[in-house]
């Protein structure tokens, strides 16, 4: 008999035993464990207000709603640009377009036609407005500082999407001042 | 047929002595591979007069099996012998092997150097993977599919118009993070667990529970059968979750259970008051 063979098969599975006796939870649990950890304040306040929006049918409150959302994620984009960690700040820049594009820029725009055009409330929705540029504005001076001239960073393409949800708050007024300019001419 | 295919064919069956009708007639018209068959043929003849080398194989397992005992002196007979019949067929090299104990010595310390280089790898391989899969535990994977996809639930339900869709979106949310659990069921170390079922019975208690009488009686089936038979599933699975984890660990999957069944009782005390 070739006796001899057998150390080697031995060896092999008294080494796959013991790897197996050492082996932790799945790996990756870990790591989204501490990425729930990392985002519990955001996911806290997205149930929150996901609750409240459940609960809304004034498209102007759930602007204002929306708003409170792009506080919160602008304020956690800048923290994750000043600590330069782009991955993040790539997806959360994403989020933040999302939120001004879909949520802020769309019940705007749901409201302005819900209202009459000489109507006080209209100054609603540039209070809305201007609470998303008090968000931005200091998240914007962040990005550009950490980003830099740097065209492949991360920051600058958050930038850009920035500018573009800009746009879109914008029209969403916009087109409720040129609709009353042209019933005014 | 062309000469290639029929000398293939040729080649292929089993008598080359006797060939199929279409390949005869291609054979009755060449010349070439009428010849091609004649080698063939002559070949097979000549195969049985080969000579085949003496096999002692089947002895010398049935001696090695009678007697055990003397296996040692059986093996130091038959090694010479190989090593003789081998020397016949392959040259001196061959013949001059070194003797049976120097050969089972060299063997065993081969075994022996394999299964050292064997575990000193292997030994590094797990090594090198524990630390790169500690690496992985520690630094979070990329995007947040939770964070995901309760901000897309966020965002439908910012523009939801019907009471309906947005029942239906709170019970999205409620399953996005059911299903969140399990994923993080598998680490039993953090209070991950604890935070998620409070946020799972807030979207049940506030949310579900909350607007399921805004939904008209004539929608209730169509609306609460479903939901009713998701948060049933939901509660199966965090009971059954709950039991894979250790008894002292387990109490925020049992309240995810707990949540869920109270959800489906409210949603199924409701259709039945639309049904009265």
């Amino acid at each position: 008999m070739r006796r001899w063979l057998l150390l080697p098969v031995f060896a092999a599975t008294l080494l796959c035993v013991t790897a197996g006796q050492n082996a932790g939870p799945p790996p990756g649990v870990a790591g989204r464990a501490a990425q729930f950890d990392s985002n519990y304040g955001l996911i806290q306040v997205l149930i929150e207000n996901g609750l409240r929006l459940a609960g809304e049918d004034d498209a102007l409150k759930r602007a204002d709603y929306c708003d409170g959302l792009v506080k919160c994620f602008a304020a956690e984009l800048k923290k994750a640009s000043a600590d330069n960690n782009q991955a993040r700040v790539a997806e959360l820049g994403q989020h933040l377009h999302d939120l001004l594009s879909e949520g802020v820029a769309a019940n705007l725009r749901a409201a302005r036609q819900q209202l009459p055009a000489d109507s006080d409330l209209v100054k609603g929705l540039h209070s809305v407005r201007a609470q998303a540029e008090r968000s931005l504005a200091p998240v914007e001076e962040q990005l550009k500082q950490s980003a830099g001239a740097n065209a492949e960073h991360a920051g600058q393409r958050v930038l850009k999407l920035i500018r573009d949800a800009r746009s879109e708050l914008d029209r969403s007024l916009e087109l409720r001042d040129l609709g009353r300019g042209s019933k005014e001419k | 047929m062309n000469c290639d295919i029929a000398q293939r064919r040729l080649m292929s069956i089993e008598d080359p002595a006797q060939v199929p009708a279409d390949l005869r007639a291609h054979l009755a018209s060449c010349g070439s591979c009428r010849d091609w068959q004649g080698h063939l043929v002559q070949l097979e003849r000549h195969i049985p007069f080969l000579p085949v080398p003496v096999s002692r194989a089947r002895s010398r397992f049935v001696r090695k099996l009678v007697a055990s005992p003397k296996k040692k002196q059986e093996a130091e007979q038959t090694v010479p012998e190989a090593a003789a019949f081998a020397g016949t067929i392959a040259g001196p090299a061959l013949a001059a092997a070194p003797s049976a104990p120097r050969w089972e010595k060299r063997r065993w310390l081969a075994g022996l150097a394999a299964a050292l280089l064997l575990t000193v790898f292997s030994w590094w391989l797990f090594r090198s993977s524990d630390s790169g899969s500690s690496d992985a535990k520690t630094a979070p994977p990329g995007n947040d599919p939770l964070l995901a996809s309760l901000l897309h639930y966020d965002l439908q339900l910012a523009t939801a118009k019907s009471p309906r869709e947005r029942i239906n979106l709170l019970a999205d949310v409620a399953q996005a993070l059911h299903d969140e659990s399990r994923t993080l069921a598998g680490d039993t170390g953090g209070n991950q667990l604890t935070a998620l079922a409070g946020l799972y019975k807030q979207v049940i208690k506030y949310g579900i529970a909350k607007q399921a009488p805004a939904i008209p009686f004539a929608e209730r089936p169509r609306v609460f059968k479903p939901l009713i038979d998701q948060l049933e599933k939901a509660a199966q699975a965090s009971e059954r979750l709950a039991k894979k984890i250790p008894p002292e660990q387990n109490s925020p999957v049992q309240d995810m259970a707990a949540s869920a069944w109270e959800g489906r009782r409210i949603l199924a005390t409701l259709l039945s008051e639309g049904k009265g």
